[in-house]
């Protein structure tokens, strides 16, 4: 039943290269070391940039003195935010479905007036080698005046406490109010009325969580090379997940017209959310402008994670649940507050669907504040915001299923979205497959199979996740060379096996082996505007554009065979590289004979380009065993399946490597990793070594099982896959360990001591 | 990192004269060294590579039956040394605990311990066995009591002209078994939230007649729990007993709260893991004829 594949593009239906276990075209230079990324990309007389970053977490800049750095020998150029244009708050350029707004950006690149973290940037220095780039930073002299900080949703959203910006005032307000605040916005999702059937439920259950600031991990720390030429243009060489983006939001950073802005991605060692905005890049374009000579930036891993990048937000809230004795949910009712960090404008819309998505009741009221603190702007990690949702959700309803005593498989199923159900923004769900996906859990042996008992307490949890992904648009061209073979440029950088799945896409269209197509991505110059690789988009829009390019480009050759065999194009089908008549011993001519013959008689250029689809909304399940040290309170998790309707797998190993690094990822924030900041606004734990991401040891096995329920409008039926395994990991394991040890860890990371605390609270 | 010198010296004498230069820095592994000159933690005018020097580079059984180990000596190799493993497995599984393999094939014993981390994971192990420190300076060799090293986190006896040449590990009596044990939240590449080495010796009776409790990551230094030694002293190995050895040993230990743990816990842990440690000890001589 869920092997059904409906595969749109391939009337012939062999399917030689999609939905085949393929190993990455690129992966021998990625294992190697072959692959460049900036950080291995030299020129000619290039020099090195670092950054000064403030030690204060509130401060207003008083004065910059740079001359003292700007004698040392060596050093070649100092920036500050006097070389930028000044942006007015809410300067919009479009990104995506919504806008950035590129004054942020340009505070997380150089501060102006005031500093916001600890590790912001202030000013930057270029010089001939890293050493004397360091000594000039410390003859740059800044004068503060430090202010009082806030560094938590609760110190913020105090009485008395400091405001980050005068003139922010809470917008969505039922009642508006005119003193400045840190509470930057309120979004609310309401329909029937919550508190009432809350009141008459049969059981409910109200639940509190915290969640601390993670990061995303990438282990590529961000780093670029610019250059600015003798005729004006800057290019930029860079780690990003959208090459495009970054020269929209980079040539108003710094304001100068995108006709003399080029930006080229290299290899991507990880983003996750993370190399959306820019980080230092137009830092970096202005250094290399002021001394004439290519620039490298990278960043150390303690500038990474001491306020250089953006991790992904905090956040605490409270839901409450209602169910009839029956099972069904008759009302949710959650209030949640992200913290920002410290620029405003973290929407908390996107989280508050994770609350209203795979159940579905009657009465709903959902509350979001986003809030700033004076800690780095938070930035997107796969499924943004999902994680910490669920977190809070799931572990709900696993606690209410207890309580009415049903299966939790089963009370899931009472309530579970079908296609057509409302989605949490009032519209109906295209496909969704909660239902089925609930199936596969209750046949499969991780669930069936009695826990064994251990020495130590052992729990089985359950949780489930949802995100919906987005579209956006995607677009490609393709050109045929001499001797017929396609040759693909596509504006989406390859952040997790684009190339090889477009290879897939394009070999297919052409039914042709992946040896006979070249897919490479083009720069901001030579190929279409495409948006970011994130949000669970590429593979699905990218195939579309592939389908697209491909389809014209056959129509092109066609119609050039057709002309050579003196026949319509009518009575030609094309058949693994050849034209030919129905006819089986009629004549036929190679893709090969056709360019032979015409190629100089005009090139044969063909675009694709997709924009918004249907959503792939993307669903999982997931079930593990975990073992608890009483004594400590450290979590073992023994044994892990994850469940995904991925709607088709065009690289089946691809994506069950999508789903295996979010599990790790999860497992990650669930136990081990969390954003510790001292009083002094300072992140105490600003290295690999106690900033926890796990290691092998750390993780155990991971299964992922595959359902396939095709999205209709969509080549292959594709849905997003990168995004929601990590949405219920961490719920998952809470749930595991409530059921182990009889007490609800509430606090993320679940810390070994918080675990102990759990427990040991009467 | 600033620029340094670098000197290789082939002898403890050519080593002493590199070393009476002012402000020089040993390197062994470097894994402690290299982390904390890169990030400006500390400054060197010299660095001194002490890999190439015999007198510390070698495990060897002198004629009373003690173990010598050089302070250069890595921690894979003490960790697949057979008289280690066999009369020291203490301080052979700790080692192993260090980092990484990685970490582990160049870290060195002498570099954990001059690095004097109250952390460091092979330091318990050495007070257990009662490890004397060989050491020459200037003023001529000394022998000193490993735990009687430390002054303070990061600090040690040693002036600034001397060196550690090796370890001493004194022959144990027959019934002697150890164990040391250490919580981090992550199973690899993690420093202790506390770490507790617990060693007994028991006489014919099967009575203990001797017992060491050495903590680590609860105090400024690596510290002995004496009062937890007081309670299994003379005592017969029970559970119940292991128990108040615990309770004591977090008494004796003086933690502070930072992001690796809270005070709190981590005396907690001091007697999980001193329970632990001396069932695991126990469990070796009397395999499950205890309870
Ligand atoms: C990733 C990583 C993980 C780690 N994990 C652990 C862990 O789990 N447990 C743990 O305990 N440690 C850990 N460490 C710390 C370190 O690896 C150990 O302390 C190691 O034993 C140090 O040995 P070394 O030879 O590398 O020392 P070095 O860095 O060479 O030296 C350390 C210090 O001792 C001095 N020194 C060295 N030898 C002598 C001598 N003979 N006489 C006088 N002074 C000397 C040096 O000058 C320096 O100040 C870790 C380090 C890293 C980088």
């Amino acid at each position: 039943m869920f092997e059904e594949i409906i595969a749109h593009a391939d009337p012939h239906g062999d399917h030689d290269t999609i939905g085949r276990r393929l190993p990455r075209i690129d992966s021998g230079k990625r294992v190697t070391g072959e692959a460049i990324y900036p950080a291995d990309f030299q020129l000619p007389g290039m020099v090195y940039a670092k950054l000064k970053r403030s030690p204060h977490p509130h401060a207003k800049i008083r004065s910059i003195d740079t001359s003292k750095a700007m004698e040392l020998a060596g050093v070649l150029a100092v920036t500050t935010a006097d070389d930028f244009p000044e942006l007015e708050p809410g300067t919009a350029v479009p990104m995506g479905q919504g806008s950035c707004d590129v004054w942020m950006v340009g505070q997380i690149n150089m501060a102006r007036h005031k500093v916001f973290w600890v590790g912001q940037p202030v000013a930057a220095v270029a010089a001939i080698d890293l050493h004397i780039a360091e000594q000039a930073l410390e003859l740059i002299k800044i004068e503060y005046e430090v202010l009082d900080a806030v560094f938590s949703i609760d110190e913020a959203t105090a009485p008395a406490a400091p405001a980050l910006y005068d003139s922010m005032r809470t917008t969505g307000l039922d009642t508006p109010s005119n003193k400045p605040t840190n509470v930057c916005s309120r979004t609310v999702f309401k329909r029937g009325n919550s508190d009432s059937a809350l009141a008459n439920s049969d059981e409910t259950v109200e639940l509190s969580i915290k969640v601390d600031t993670a990061h995303q991990g990438y282990i590529e720390p961000q780093s670029v090379v610019a250059q600015h030429d003798r005729d004006g243009l800057t290019t930029l060489w860079v780690s990003t997940q959208g090459h495009f983006t970054t020269e929209l939001v980079t040539a108003r950073v710094l304001g100068i017209p995108q006709s003399k802005i080029r930006v080229v991605p290299l290899e991507i060692g990880g983003g996750f959310g993370g190399k959306v905005f820019i980080h230092g890049e137009s830092v970096a374009a202005k250094l290399a402008e002021k001394c004439g000579r290519p620039v490298q930036l990278i960043f150390s891993r303690e500038e990474v994670l001491q306020g250089g990048s953006g991790p992904t937000a905090a956040l605490q809230g409270k839901l409450e649940i209602g169910a009839s004795k029956d099972g069904v949910i008759n009302a949710i009712k959650s209030r949640i507050h992200v913290d920002a960090g410290g620029l405003p404008d973290m929407n908390p819309g996107i989280i508050l669907q994770v609350f209203a998505a795979l159940y579905q009741t009657p009465n709903l009221f959902l509350e979001g504040f986003d809030v700033v603190t004076n800690k780095p702007r938070t930035e997107a990690y796969r499924a943004p915001g999902g994680i910490q949702a669920a977190f809070l959700m799931e572990q709900a309803i696993d606690e209410l299923s207890q309580k009415l005593e049903m299966d939790p498989l089963e009370f899931r199923r009472r309530n579970a979205s079908v296609t057509g159900s409302t989605m949490p923004a009032g519209t109906p769900f295209p496909s969704i497959g909660v239902l089925e996906i609930a199936d596969a859990v209750a046949a499969h042996p991780c669930w069936t199979t009695p826990l064994k008992e251990g020495s130590m307490p052992r729990g089985r949890g359950l949780a489930f996740g949802y995100w919906r992904g987005t579209s956006m648009t995607s677009a490609c061209h393709v050109t045929i060379s001499g001797d017929g073979r396609p040759m693909f440029t596509l504006g989406s950088v390859d952040i997790s096996g684009a190339h090889t799945s477009m290879a897939q896409v394009a070999a297919e269209q052409f039914q042709m082996s992946l040896d006979d197509v070249y897919v490479a991505t083009g720069d901001s110059k030579s190929v279409g505007y495409t948006d970011i690789a994130a949000a669970s988009r590429v593979t699905r829009t990218m195939a579309a554009a592939v389908i697209d390019a491909s389809q014209a480009a056959l129509a092109e050759l066609k119609k050039r065979a057709a002309n050579l065999m003196q026949l319509t194009a009518e009575e030609l089908t094309y058949d693994h590289g050849s034209f030919r008549t129905a006819n089986d011993n009629g004549p036929s001519m190679t893709v090969a004979d056709v360019m032979k013959a015409t190629l100089t008689q005009g090139a044969i250029i063909c675009q694709g380009s997709s924009s918004n689809l249907p959503f792939g909304v993307e669903v999982g399940a997931h079930v593990c065993d975990v073992e608890v040290d009483k004594d400590t309170g450290q979590i073992t998790v023994l044994k892990y399946t994850a469940f995904q309707d991925v709607g088709f797998a065009l690289n089946p190993p691809a994506v069950e490597g999508q789903i295996e690094g979010s599990v790790v990822q999860g497992l990650g924030w669930a136990i081990s990793e969390g954003f510790d900041y001292g009083s002094d606004g300072r992140l105490r734990n600003a290295s690999l070594l106690d900033y926890r991401i796990p290691t092998a040891l750390d993780v155990p096995s991971i299964d992922t099982v595959l359902l396939q329920k095709p999205v209709p409008g969509v080549p292959y039926g594709l849905r997003g896959v990168g995004e929601v395994p990590i949405v219920p990991v961490a719920a998952c394991v809470a749930n595991a360990v409530a059921r182990a040890v009889g007490n609800r860890v509430t606090q993320m990371p679940m810390t070994p001591e918080r675990v102990f605390k759990a427990m040991t609270a009467s | 990192m600033e620029l340094f010198n670098f000197q290789t010296p082939s002898s403890v004498a050519e080593l002493l004269i590199a070393k009476a230069n002012t402000n020089a820095w040993l390197l062994a592994g470097g894994t402690d060294l290299i982390p904390q000159l890169k990030e400006g933690r500390r400054k060197a005018d010299l660095v001194i590579d002490i890999k190439k020097i015999p007198a510390m580079n070698g495990i060897s059984e002198l004629e009373d039956g003690t173990l010598r180990i050089g302070a250069a000596v890595s921690a894979t190799a003490i960790a697949q040394n057979v008289d280690a493993i066999r009369s020291y497995a203490a301080l052979a599984s700790s080692v192993a605990l260090i980092g990484s393999r990685q970490v582990q094939n160049r870290a060195t014993l002498g570099g954990n311990v001059c690095n004097a981390a109250p952390s460091a994971d092979a330091i318990p192990a050495l007070i257990c066995y009662d490890a004397m420190a060989e050491i020459e300076g200037a003023e001529g060799k000394r022998e000193i009591l490993v735990e009687d090293l430390f002054t303070g986190p990061g600090r040690t006896q040693l002036n600034p002209t001397e060196v550690l040449i090796s370890f001493l590990l004194p022959l144990q009596s027959e019934r002697t078994a150890a164990a040391y044990q250490r919580f981090t939240p992550r199973r690899e590449m993690d420093i202790a939230v506390a770490g507790v080495g617990s060693r007994i010796s028991l006489d014919a009776d099967g009575k203990i007649i001797a017992a060491r409790v050495a903590l680590a990551s609860v105090g400024p230094t690596p510290l002995r729990a004496a009062s937890a030694e007081c309670v299994l002293m003379d005592e017969s190995p029970s559970s119940q007993l292991f128990e108040e050895a615990g309770v004591a040993a977090a008494q004796d230990a003086s933690p502070i709260s930072d992001t690796r743990g809270s005070a709190e816990y981590r005396r907690h842990l001091v007697s999980v893991l001193c329970k632990r440690t001396l069932a695991s000890a126990t469990n070796e001589l009397l395999q499950d004829t205890w309870t």
